[in-house]
């Protein structure tokens, strides 16, 4: 409470879930900087804008929601490199939630349709996951 | 604000002290009556004793030998001294042993063998008379024969019988003056015996409930004891809160340190193994940790909402500022479930006397709740009106709402019939029933119609005036 009335945006206590660390962080910098250049990040053929939380293609601009968001964020964070479902799990869902496996598939499916016509597509590795990869 | 009731008092010891001095002064009344009345009696006895005296032993004197016979010259004085005693009869006899000389037949014989020069004094009823008697006896030479006559002398008793009497009515009048004045006397002693331990009672009763400051109020001697007893208390009490307070400061510190090292190590272990039964084992650790670490936060939460209830001062709160920062604490972890939260009546201040931290985790474990039970991609509505008096929030969720029998889920660790896999202390609406309480308010908990739950803190405004 302290550190807030000092300046801190927000607080968690230990332990955190990371991906709740990582929302919050988001949120953080989403009240600070809202569309500043550092925030957007080109590949193929779309601008993705993780505080906005937009999809630039060409003119079109595509929201995305919370989990298609970081879902992105994760596949991009190193592309062509496969994602399991486990991970993708751990990573998209907070562990106070019962999660099935296809839970993940709702979210790539969803995923996917945003990124029609980017340039890029998701490719479902059976066995293994998932990768973003140049179409 | 609770306050320990005393348990209805057995006996006042100002009640105590005025019974026990006015049953003093009855006893000392009665005694005063009983005393008057034995010395008036006995004062008028002797009196009329002296008299009998004196009037039997001129009579014995009168008695003279004559030639043949016996000569009794009378003392008309004496008589006369018998007749001022008052309006009383008088009885004589002159008799030897075996016959009356003169007088009145049958006077009642003196108990014992009346003397020469002091005469024997004695009761006895005659002619339905009660009678003081005096007997004398007297050796006389008649012819040539000494002879022991014995002159006796009786006297009734009414006039003494009613000097007696006034006596002892006036000293019944003047024992109950001297009870009326004892009444007020004692009451007045009580109050003034009494007064300095009410000092002391006030002295204690005004502390205000931060005071834990030793008492030290001047008492009389005999109460010096419980003062200290009482002071010792508070020590100790002080050194208790003290503790309890850092005790539980700690000990959530304590779990939560190690707590967070486990998940660290557990979600490691999860990023590195793909055996299923392995991650499954592994989420549900992870998951008892949060588990545990909320509930250490939230015991806390607890503790500090009972000790602030405790207490409690009230300053203005904002409740809509409040509102909106608590919602934005929370939104982060709506997002990530992508739960859509709306809130409207934010925006105007609304004031409401209050703590506001105690209204800030009420608000916090309401939020909490909505979205805990709230679906992927629901929606969660807040609420914020002010009006008739009452600053009023209500959330609504589209969870799941109350199973049958839940309508008292504030109870501690009570949780509802249909909660399933959601993990939770029981201890959150607790907080939230205990802050509304607080506060002077009301938390209720009602299943929606269509689906889900609607949460409602009602708590009285500041100013009635600024509500519309």
């Amino acid at each position: 409470m302290n550190t807030l009335d000092q300046g801190a945006d927000d607080y968690i206590t230990k332990p955190f879930d990371f991906a709740e660390l990582q929302a919050r962080c988001r949120a953080v910098l989403r009240r600070r900087h809202a569309g500043v250049a550092d925030s957007r990040q080109h590949y193929a053929g779309f601008i993705f804008d993780a505080l906005a939380a937009t999809l630039t293609i060409g003119e079109e601009v595509r929201e995305l929601r919370a989990r298609e968001l970081r879902l992105l964020e994760i596949l991009l964070s190193r592309p062509g490199q496969a994602y399991s479902k486990a991970h993708l799990i751990d990573r998209l869902f907070s562990f106070d939630e019962e999660i099935s496996d296809n839970a993940i598939e709702v979210y790539i499916a969803r995923l996917r349709r945003k990124l029609e016509g980017s340039g890029a597509r998701l490719e479902t590795l059976r066995g293994v996951g998932y990768r973003l990869i140049p179409e | 604000m609770r306050r320990g009731e005393a348990r209805p008092a057995r006996f006042s010891l100002r009640r105590r002290l005025v019974w026990q001095f006015v049953a003093l002064s009855a006893l000392l009344v009665l005694a005063l009556f009983f005393a008057v009345r034995f010395a008036a009696e006995r004062a008028s006895r002797a009196s009329q004793d002296a008299v009998l005296e004196a009037a039997v032993i001129s009579i014995g004197d009168g008695l003279r030998p004559v030639d043949e016979g016996l000569e009794l010259d009378l003392p008309y004085a004496t008589f006369s001294m018998l007749g001022a005693m008052g309006d009383e009869r008088v009885f004589y006899s002159l008799s030897t042993d075996e016959r009356l000389i003169t007088g009145y037949e049958n006077l009642p014989p003196p108990p014992g063998v009346p003397g020469d020069l002091s005469p024997l004094f004695w009761d006895a009823d005659y002619r339905g008379n009660r009678l003081r008697l005096a007997a004398i006896s007297r050796r006389v030479l008649v012819d040539t024969r000494v002879e022991e006559i014995t002159v006796t002398l009786g006297q009734t008793r009414y006039g003494q019988a009613a000097i007696a009497r006034d006596t002892a009515r006036s000293s019944v009048w003047i024992g109950l003056g001297f009870f009326v004045l004892a009444l007020p006397l004692a009451l007045w002693a009580a109050r003034s015996v009494i007064r300095p331990v009410d000092r002391l009672a006030g002295a204690v009763a005004r502390r205000g409930p931060h005071d834990l400051r030793p008492v030290r109020h001047p008492a009389p001697q005999e109460l010096l004891p419980l003062v200290a007893a009482l002071n010792g208390f508070i020590t100790r009490l002080r050194g208790a809160l003290a503790l309890a307070e850092t005790f539980i400061f700690e000990a959530a510190h304590r779990i939560r340190t190690p707590l967070s090292l486990v998940r660290t190590e557990a979600e490691i272990a999860l990023a590195e193994t793909s055996d299923e039964a392995t991650r499954q084992r592994l989420r549900r650790m992870v998951r008892a940790i949060g588990e545990s670490s909320r509930s250490a936060n939230q015991i806390l939460d607890h503790a500090m909402v009972l000790y602030r209830s405790d207490q409690f001062s009230a300053a203005p709160v904002d409740f809509a500022a409040l509102s909106a920062s608590v919602l934005q604490s929370v939104q982060p972890i709506a997002e990530m479930r992508e739960i859509d939260m709306r809130a409207e009546g934010l925006d105007t201040a609304c004031l409401v006397p209050g703590d506001d931290r105690m209204i800030e985790v009420a608000l916090r474990n309401i939020l909490d709740n909505a979205l805990k039970y709230s679906q992927s991609e629901g929606q969660v509505r807040i609420s914020l009106t002010c009006r008739e008096g009452m600053a009023t929030l209500a959330v609504l969720d589209e969870g799941r709402g109350l199973g049958p029998g839940d309508e008292d889920l504030t109870v501690r660790f009570r949780r509802g019939s249909n909660v399933g896999d959601i993990v939770g202390s029981g201890l959150g609406l607790t907080i939230v029933n205990e802050v509304a309480a607080a506060h002077g308010g009301r938390f209720t908990l009602q299943s929606r119609a269509e689906r889900g739950t609607c949460a409602i803190l009602s708590l009285p405004l500041s100013d009635p005036v600024s509500s519309s």
